[in-house]
Order: C-alpha cells, then structure tokens, then sequence
C-alpha cells in the first residue's frame, strides 16, 4: 500500500465506470462499474481478451461514444486533472481532445481519412491547439514526423494513406497524437494490427515519446509482453470488469486471479521475444457478452477453480494496490494453483474445460 | 494541398468508349424510327389526302425529297455523312435546318437542369448531412417527409400545382413560356422559378436520402472518429472530412440520375410550356419527323455522355485510390 504511484495525484481517475449501449429498444451493459487512475508521468497497461471492453473503456474517456445511444453509470466519473469529463459540455471536451488527452486508435489502416492528405489531417490539429499558422503548422508537421522517425516528411505529407505502409501510417497516428504534447496518451492496441517486425520499432518508438514529453500513457493491449516492455502498473479486464490489478513486476511474479494466470501461462517469458495472442486461453469460447442473468462471478464459467459460490455471488475487487477479484484467491496462491483437482470442480467448469 | 492528377490512358479510354456508344445509340434510334409502322411522307399529306388524284406520285417525290428512296445501309450513311460536316438535316415539317430547331430548344432545357441540379445538389447535401448528424431532429424528420412526399408525387402533378397556386391563385408568377435571359434577367428568373422548383423537389428528394444514408455510413468509419478525437470541431468533421467520402457514390448516383433527369424534364417542359428539347422532339416523334427525332436524340446522348464522363472524371479526382 505504501509504494510511491499511490503518493502521486492521480492525472486520470477512473470511478466504478458503468457503460451501456442502447439497441433499439434494449439496452446491453458493456462495462460493469470499472475504475482505474493513473498518476501524472504513469504508464498504465489494460490488457484482456477481445471484447472485455478496453476500448469502450477508453472512449469514455475521451467522450466518443455516441451520445444518443450510450448511457453511462449515475454514479460513474471519470476525473481528468479535476474535472470531471463524463458531464463535461462538448466545447469543452473538444478543447481536451487531442490537446491534453490524444489517442492511437487500434487500427492504422482504417484511421487515416483515406481521400486527404497526410498534410490535411495532421495540419488542422495543430493549428487548432496550437494556434499556429499554416506556415508553421507546415514546419510543425514536418518536425511532428521527423519525430516519429520518418524520413522523408515533406514528401510523406503530400501522400495520401493508401501510398503509406501500415507502420507508417501508425507513426504518423502517434505523431498526430503527440504533435500537441498531451498530458494523458491513450494508446489502443498501437501494434496489433502491425507486422511483428514492425511492431517492436514502434512500441520502442512510442515508449520514448512518452519519456521525452513526460506524458501519461494508459496503453491497451493483447499482449503481455507489450505491457512487460512498457507499463509499471496494470489492469486486467474480463467481461466488462477489472479482475486484478497491480504493478506489472507483481503480477508477473504473482497473479492472483484465475483469468490472469492464464494469460501469464500463455506468455512465455516476462520479456519473450514473441508473445502470442491471448484467444488460445480456452479454446472455443467467447462467452464475453456480459450475460446480466448470471450473478456470480463472470469467469465462472471458464475458470478450473469454480465453486459453488462462485456462481451465487459476485466476487469484489478490493481497492488495494494489487487485488484480485477472486472468492478464492488467497487459497489458491497458498496452493500454487493446484488446488484445481483436489476441490471438486463444478460440473459446468469441468465441460467448459473439456468440450473442444 | 496535392491535387491528384488523372492518367492520360484513363482519358483516352473513355473517350474510345464514349465515341463507341455514340456510334450504337445512333443505329438504335436510327432503325426504331423506321423500323416502327408510319410513314413521314404519308404523315406530312395528311389522311384526307389518301386517294386523292397524283397521291402516289406525290408520296414517290416526298420519298425522294426525304431521301427515303434508298436502302436503309445507305441512309444511315448519308446521314452519318451530314453529322460529320456538321449538317443533320432539315425539318420534315417545315424545312427548317435542324440544327437551327435544336439550338433554339436548347436553352430552355439546359437551364432547366442545370438550374435544378445546380440548387439540388448542395441543398440536398446540406439536408441530409444535418439530418444524419441528429437522427429524430427537425431536420431528419423534414428529409423523410420531403423524400417521402416528392417520392410519391408525380412532377408533373407537382408542377401544375405550383401553377395553380402562383400563377392562377396569386398572379404572382407567369404560368407558362420562356423568355430568353438575354432579352430580359427579370423575366426570365420568373419564367424558370417554377419549373425549376418542380424539378428541385423531385431531386432533393432522391438525393437527399443518398447523402443522408452515406452520411451515416461514413460517420461511423473509424476515421472520422480520428477527426474528432483530435479536437476537430463537429461541423468540420461532418462537412470536410466525412462529406469529401460520402460524395464519392453520391457523384456516381447523380450521373446516373442526369439520364433520368432529362426524361423527366421533357414532362415539366411540357407543362410549363418552356419550348425545349422535349417538347420539340415530342413533336417530333408524333410527325415521324425522322432527321429531328434523330438530330434531337443525338444532342441528348452527347449531353449524357459528356456529364457521365464528366461525373466519372470527378469522381477519380475526388477519390485518390482511382488515379
Ligand atoms: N458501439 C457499440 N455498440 C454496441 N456494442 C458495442 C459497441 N462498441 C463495443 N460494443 C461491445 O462492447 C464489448 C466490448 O467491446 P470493446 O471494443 O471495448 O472490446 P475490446 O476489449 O476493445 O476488444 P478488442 O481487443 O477486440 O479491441 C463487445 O462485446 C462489443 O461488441
Ligand atoms: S471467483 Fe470463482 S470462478 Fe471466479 S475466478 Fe475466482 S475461483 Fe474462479
Ligand atoms: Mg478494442
């Protein structure tokens, strides 16, 4: 409880986030009462499966959602540097946007406008926060892709996105989000969509800019291994939760949860040179539309260790530095995890464990 | 900003390709005219005519006048013969050269359209890019009434309305003709503003619902999404970045509807009495008319094709994947 991240003041805070979509006349929950923070100068890493509701987390925080059909939690706010930025007027969101808060989206292929230059989509954000004219925005452009590494900026600004190769078009992503020097950076999956060649350049390359401009970074991934070369601390997500938090160091000697452990086992080393992705966890599953049916914990289903009351009751996530929301996680680390065979495991848990 | 530059070969080709069509709709409408039952020259005398003393030798010397003695190859030649020295024949009805007839009609028509497409188009993309903005507001419920009413509304039946109402009702506009804008601006915006109007409702009713379902296509697409989370402001967003996308198809669905937009402008010719094209080639057609109908389709299909080509040239420049 006494390391340092819980001294800083938190930059980001994210509290007990409820996120849910309307679908005609139903309304799905996607995330269910999900907080994080991260400190001014952090490095945060989200890591989960497809569909736990990362980047749903993410635009939250930067109010993309689209309006008419979102809802969010009445009692969820997300508190950047004071204010709180779900009940902020759009003008002012839009002020935040790009100049204190900047995103890389998931995928660089489909993020660029592909019918404007990279000249037309990278000027106008300068200006528009830095209040530069078009000269200067152009030098600005030109030092904002030099930055990234890119070579030849003055001929890549004139180039549309289908003339670029995807690692270029991420670079000239994170150059548009860094260009305006943000406070906070949120980075979705920056490399997933990348060649793994290309991905480590990159995570090298956004690594340094977060250092350079002192920014916070909260970075989601697939991967274990990204969060490893980055982050100090982490949040597991599942089903639209955080199972477990904690710093990387500590997860990664000892995980708590189920699901975590997991994930850990299906990455090699700490800092492996090819991390896979995490869909082989348990084969043939995707039950991660969080079914509002079940009450006890939503990883039942998949989880070795399931019991009873896991099924009944909704595990917590203590606010402790690194916490787990497991029933059983204190046994189980005492056991090492090999308690699976000698508790009888559900009937449910042993066919999700053995159909496919 | 780079402007995207458009092979020569893409040019040469559609040129290739336009005289192609060219080539084919003539022999169309050359062999539907004759090939269909009538006969001009019997048309011209008249039916009380038929039997008539001398009628036979009458009909042969018509024949021969319209050069319809000849086999059809040879017809066909002589005519395509008269098109390259800039000749298409004279009037059936009256002698008059038809080029002289066309030009005359051309006007009329050509500002009709371009007119009507020239308040159409933006009006349509500022409609539908508001209403696809805030789905339920003012402006989304405007655009399905508007499309709905002026789907289900014939033009025809729109334009005698309008009729009715300003220049029967209120006096206040001239119900039908055309007065030249070089003979008088005043007259002639007062003779277009209802005809145009009609047209203008038709297709802000089509294009509308285009550019409104385009619109919400592009707004979800993860660049525009990119826009806005670097700070861009909303209209910024819909009217530069998402807009130059939508106007892609939207460029393809207008020069399609410009064949469309010509047939229909025959009809509000019609009502509104303006003496253009349509109207002459109407004519035209009841009398077998043949060098006039021929004349009259041909000015049509080079109109279609130039605008065809024209939208298709626009689009490759709008789009930058194409070039
Ligand atoms: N706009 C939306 N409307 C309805 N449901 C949505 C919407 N966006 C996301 N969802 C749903 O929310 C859940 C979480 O999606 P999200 O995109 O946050 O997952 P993710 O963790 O980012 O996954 P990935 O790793 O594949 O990016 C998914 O089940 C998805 O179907
Ligand atoms: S609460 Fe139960 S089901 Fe959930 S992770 Fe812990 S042991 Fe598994
Ligand atoms: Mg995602």
């Amino acid at each position: 409880m006494s390391e340092q991240e819980k001294v800083l003041a938190p930059l980001l805070e994210i509290n007990n986030l409820a996120v849910s979509f309307r679908s005609g006349r139903r309304t799905v929950p996607i995330i269910h009462g999900v907080s994080m923070r991260v400190a001014a100068g952090e490095r945060v890493g989200v890591i989960g499966e497809s569909g736990s509701g990362k980047t749903v987390t993410a635009l939250s925080v930067l109010g993309l959602h689209d309006k008419r059909r979102t809802r969010y939690g009445t009692v969820s706010a997300i508190e950047f540097g004071g204010t709180d930025l779900l009940r902020l007027p759009p003008k002012d969101m839009r002020k935040l946007r790009g100049g204190d808060i900047a995103m890389v989206f998931q995928d660089p292929a489909t993020s660029l406008n592909p019918v404007f230059t990279i000249a037309a989509q990278l000027l106008p954000v300068l200006r528009i926060h830095q209040n530069l004219s078009r000269r200067a925005a152009h030098e600005a452009a030109v030092a904002a892709l030099a930055a990234v590494e890119i070579r030849d900026p003055v001929r890549v600004l004139n180039s549309y996105p289908h003339e670029l190769s995807g690692g270029m078009r991420q670079r000239i992503l994170i150059a548009m989000a860094v260009a305006c020097r943000p406070r906070l950076l949120i980075a979705d999956e920056p490399t997933s969509a990348l060649d793994v060649t290309v991905q480590a350049t990159v995570l090298d390359l956004l690594s340094e800019l977060v250092t350079e401009s002192a920014m916070s970074l909260l970075l989601i991934t697939h991967d274990m291994g990204v969060i490893a070369r980055l982050c100090s601390y982490m949040y597991v997500m599942y089903a639209g939760r955080v199972v477990e938090q904690g710093p990387v160091k500590d997860l990664f000697q000892s995980s708590w949860h189920p699901y975590t452990r997991g994930l850990l086992q299906s990455t090699p080393r700490m800092n492996g040179p090819r991390p896979r992705r995490l869909a082989t966890l348990t084969a043939g599953q995707s039950d991660l539309q969080p079914d509002v049916s079940i009450t006890g914990c939503s990883f039942a289903s998949r989880c070795p260790y399931a019991i009873e009351r896991c099924y009944t009751e909704v595990p917590v996530l203590a606010s402790a530095h690194h916490a787990a929301s497991c029933h059983r996680w204190q046994e189980l680390v005492a056991s090492g995890f090999a308690v699976a065979n000698s508790l009888a495991p559900t009937p449910s848990a042993a066919g999700g464990q053995d159909s496919d | 900003m780079r402007t995207p530059r458009l092979r020569t070969g893409t040019l040469a080709a559609r040129l290739a390709r336009t005289v192609g069509v060219l080539v084919v709709i003539s022999l169309i409408v050359f062999l539907a005219l004759r090939l269909t039952p009538g006969d001009p020259a019997a048309l011209l005398l008249g039916p009380q005519a038929v039997g008539q003393p001398g009628y036979k030798i009458e009909l042969a010397n018509l024949h021969r006048q319209m050069g319809l003695n000849y086999p059809l190859p040879v017809q066909y030649l002589i005519w395509l013969k008269g098109i390259l020295s800039g000749n298409l024949g004279n009037s059936n009805q009256n002698g008059e050269p038809v080029i002289r007839l066309l030009a005359g009609a051309a006007p009329p028509t050509l500002f009709l359209i371009g007119l009507s497409l020239a308040i159409a188009i933006p009006l349509s993309i500022v409609i539908g890019t508001t209403a696809a903005y805030r789905p339920s507001g003012i402006a989304d419920r405007f655009v399905r009434a508007l499309a709905d009413l002026s789907l289900a509304t014939p033009t025809f039946w729109l334009g005698l309305l309008l009729v009715i109402l300003f220049a029967v009702r209120l006096h206040l506009l001239p119900a039908t003709g055309y007065v030249s804008p070089l003979v008088s601006p005043m007259q002639f915006a007062r003779s277009m503003a209802l005809p145009v109007v009609t047209v203008v409702v038709y297709l802000v009713g089509v294009l509308t619902r285009y550019v409104y379902a385009e619109m919400c296509e592009v707004g979800a697409q993860d660049y525009v999404r990119t826009a806005r989370a670097m700070g861009i402001a909303e209209p910024t967003v819909l009217f530069r970045y998402a807009l130059r996308n939508a106007l892609i198809p939207l460029i393809a669905i207008v020069g399609v509807q410009f064949a469309a937009l010509i047939s229909g402008a025959i009809v509000v010719e019609q009502v509104f009495g303006l003496g253009g094209v349509g109207q002459l080639m109407l004519q035209g057609v009841v009398l077998k008319d043949y060098p006039l109908v021929q004349g009259g389709v041909l000015l049509i299909t080079i109109l279609v094709t130039v605008v065809t080509t024209l939208a298709d040239l626009l689009y490759r420049w709008v789009d930058p994947r194409l070039t």
